[in-house]
């Protein structure tokens, strides 16, 4: 087996009072890609902020490519490529202009230097916007080009912090694309996402909550494992009175109006006819209780928005 | 009305809480002013006392003791240096130990007994007009009274007969700066003005914008290490500032005619010591400080104000009250002032000016330790 690319091992960070993250361990094979799910103030960035060597971790061990963080954090930078949450390249640089300020900090040679900033610009679809401000671009090419300076150096382990966030879905798809080209090439992504098709994309998952992991395992472990048992699909007139009716309703863990659809996490299956009896008593034309398949969003919801973690 | 007033108070109150919450506008809004007021003060003051006189008494009698003895007591002067020698005199004019030399010729008593009239030499250092512009004033004035006393005891002796011409002739002589163009005295003092302001404002907002725009996180996640960033935005204002310093040459050399009588070289290496104290504090506040504007303000504060008013650009140092006169030891601006000066229109090099220089590039280096150090790369 080989070495885990990136490792943790009860990794702490408390600022003050206030523990941000919480005995976190998890390990990520190398090449997959690895999702981080989890509201926001669950202490996502802040883990991937002490893996890439920006935070010093209170306690704990971690291990990027087999450097320790915490004993050697400018040795972790040099093999990895971060993309922060926030957009952080210069506004006022040209997209060319960055990816040159980028391979001049990273010391890639000079004669390969243009060379590469063509490879890369290709390869995230910037070229035709070479000249163009970084200030000047959707946000789907500026991720891009984020993107794009954290692969310059060609590192074997990328940090990507919310890489899709405001950006449109036909963006995201050619963003995971991408994703997806990497990790075939047998580079590692951390990426972290608020998008359950993207968590559906990802070999493995870790989902947090209060600066805790509360859940791991592959997309489909984890519905096996943390969906509800039943999952109706309600079809009735003026959903969002009946809303009010299906969550008072025992048995109903959660309840949400989909469009014309109530969407209801269930203890049992027996509920479907409850259901439709307490609709139909309170004066709503109940055309359809159906039964359908979990979905990542439920077992987000189920872990996120459940009972707290011990 | 009521209601309008009420509504004012409201604003002014919320205006209040939002001083007392933000340390920043407590800088601008407190700190700031009173600094103003105080440097406003106690450094401008036009009022010239003090001035460091060198005496030469070839007469060595009771009436040149009398003389002498005048311009002390008038408090305009003060003697810190007295030879025979005239050589002497030159050296501290040059070196910039004294301001203004009494020269007493041997013949002086002879010559108002004898002859009824005398002349003394008085020599100023032009460099500074304000300074030699007041001094000779004073020391005319001095030398009058002391003629008119002379006229009078005489008159008095010979029973108040014949109407006497003046017994004293002052033979003022400006050096450096014969006409005392106040050009050649504010051209180079004006470069140490122009780097502290420009490096100040250009270095200052550094660090804190990067911090506000974000793009210091991707920084930070870099290899690159905290002074390497560091060292790099100095080069690049450093740059700048040089070139700064050719523009402000030329342009005070060809347009307003300033004398250049020193070494080009020494001006160059000596810019580049005062920059670093420049470019030191710009980056020091730049790191320390929560956002480019307040960087931009402390910086402002700190590098060109003093620079301006604390460094004998405008008034003269000794003139300052003592306290405001120790605070001008660490103004890196006071050294530099010295040293353009003294190459624009003495033309002296580092046999007189290495006690400056070396003063200056101590507080540089301790100024962009400090500067460097500041900035840490964690977030």
């Amino acid at each position: 087996m080989s070495e885990a690319a990136i490792l943790c091992r009860d990794l702490v960070k408390r600022f003050g009072a206030f523990t941000a993250v919480d005995r976190v361990s998890f390990e990520v094979k190398p090449g997959t890609v690895f999702g981080f799910l989890g509201p926001n103030g669950s202490g996502k960035s802040t883990t991937i902020r002490m893996l890439c060597g920006l935070l010093l971790p209170t306690s704990g061990r971690a291990a990027v490519g087999g450097v320790d963080v915490a004993r050697n954090p400018e040795g972790v930078k040099r093999q990895i490529g971060y993309m922060s949450q926030r957009f952080s390249l210069y506004q006022d640089l040209t997209v060319r202009e960055n990816l040159e300020f980028y391979a001049g900090v990273y010391r890639i040679p000079r004669r390969e230097r243009q060379a590469r900033i063509e490879e890369v610009m290709t390869r995230t679809g910037v070229i035709a916007d070479a000249g163009t401000l970084a200030g000047d671009m959707s946000v789907g090419v500026r991720q891009r080009l984020a993107l794009g300076a954290a692969l310059l150096h060609r590192p074997a382990i990328v940090f990507l912090d919310e890489p899709t966030s405001g950006v449109d879905p036909i963006s995201r798809r050619r963003f995971w694309t991408l994703i997806g080209e990497l990790s075939a090439e047998g580079i590692t992504a951390l990426v972290t996402t608020h998008h359950m098709d993207e968590a559906q994309r990802c070999d493995e998952l870790v989902l947090m909550r209060t600066g805790r992991v509360v859940a791991r395992g592959t997309p489909a472990d984890l519905i096996v494992a943390h969906a509800p048992p039943v999952i109706l699909s309600v079809r009735c007139d003026r959903p969002q009175e009946a809303l009010a009716i299906v969550q008072k309703t025992s048995g109903v863990r959660r309840a949400a109006v989909r469009g014309v659809r109530l969407h209801v996490a269930a203890e049992d299956d027996g509920l479907a006819e409850r259901l439709d009896a307490e609709l139909t008593s309170a004066g709503h034309a109940c055309t359809e209780v159906r039964r359908i398949g979990a979905t990542l969003e439920d077992v987000f919801m189920e872990l996120a928005m459940g009972e707290a973690p011990p | 009305m009521t209601r309008s007033r009420s509504r004012t108070m409201a604003i002014l109150r919320k205006e209040f809480i939002h001083i007392r919450r933000d340390p920043r506008s407590l800088l601008i809004a407190v700190i700031m002013p009173v600094a103003l007021l105080f440097i406003y003060g106690y450094g401008v003051s036009s009022d010239i006392t003090d001035i460091r006189l060198g005496v030469v008494d070839w007469s060595r009698t009771r009436e040149s003791r009398e003389l002498i003895s005048a311009f002390t007591s008038s408090g305009y002067f003060a003697v810190v240096l007295r030879s025979d020698r005239y050589a002497d005199m030159e050296r501290a004019l040059d070196a910039g130990d004294i301001r203004a030399a009494l020269v007493v010729p041997a013949a002086y008593a002879a010559d108002i007994t004898r002859k009824g009239a005398s002349s003394v030499q008085i020599l100023l250092d032009g460099s500074d007009p304000n300074t030699a512009t007041v001094a000779a004033g004073y020391a005319e004035g001095i030398v009058g009274n002391r003629s008119a006393i002379i006229v009078r005891e005489r008159t008095l002796r010979s029973g108040g007969a014949r109407r006497s011409r003046a017994a004293l002739t002052p033979e003022v002589r400006v050096w450096y700066n014969e006409d005392l163009r106040s050009a050649n005295f504010i051209v180079p003092g004006l470069i140490a003005v122009i780097l502290a302001m420009t490096s100040a404002l250009l270095t200052s907002g550094t660090i804190a914008g990067e911090r506000e725009r974000g793009t210091i996180e991707q920084l930070a996640a870099s290899p690159a290490s905290a002074r390497e960033i560091m060292l790099g935005k100095i080069a690049a204002y450093v740059t700048l500032a040089f070139a700064d310093v050719v523009l402000v040459v030329l342009v005070g050399r060809l347009w307003f005619g300033v004398p250049f009588r020193g070494s080009p070289l020494l001006l160059v290496l000596s810019s580049g010591v005062f920059l670093m104290a420049a470019l030191g504090l710009g980056l020091l506040f730049s790191a320390r400080m929560p956002t480019q504007q307040t960087a931009i303000v402390a910086a402002l504060m700190t590098t060109m104000v003093p620079s301006i008013l604390l460094s004998g650009f405008f008034f003269p140092i000794s003139s300052m009250p003592k306290v405001v006169q120790v605070i001008t030891t660490v103004v890196p601006a006071r050294y530099f002032m010295v040293i353009t000066r003294g190459i624009f229109l003495k033309g002296i090099g580092l046999a007189e000016l290495w006690p400056p220089i070396l003063s200056l590039a101590a507080l540089s280096v301790v100024i962009m330790a400090a500067g460097i150090s500041s900035f840490k790369k964690r977030v």
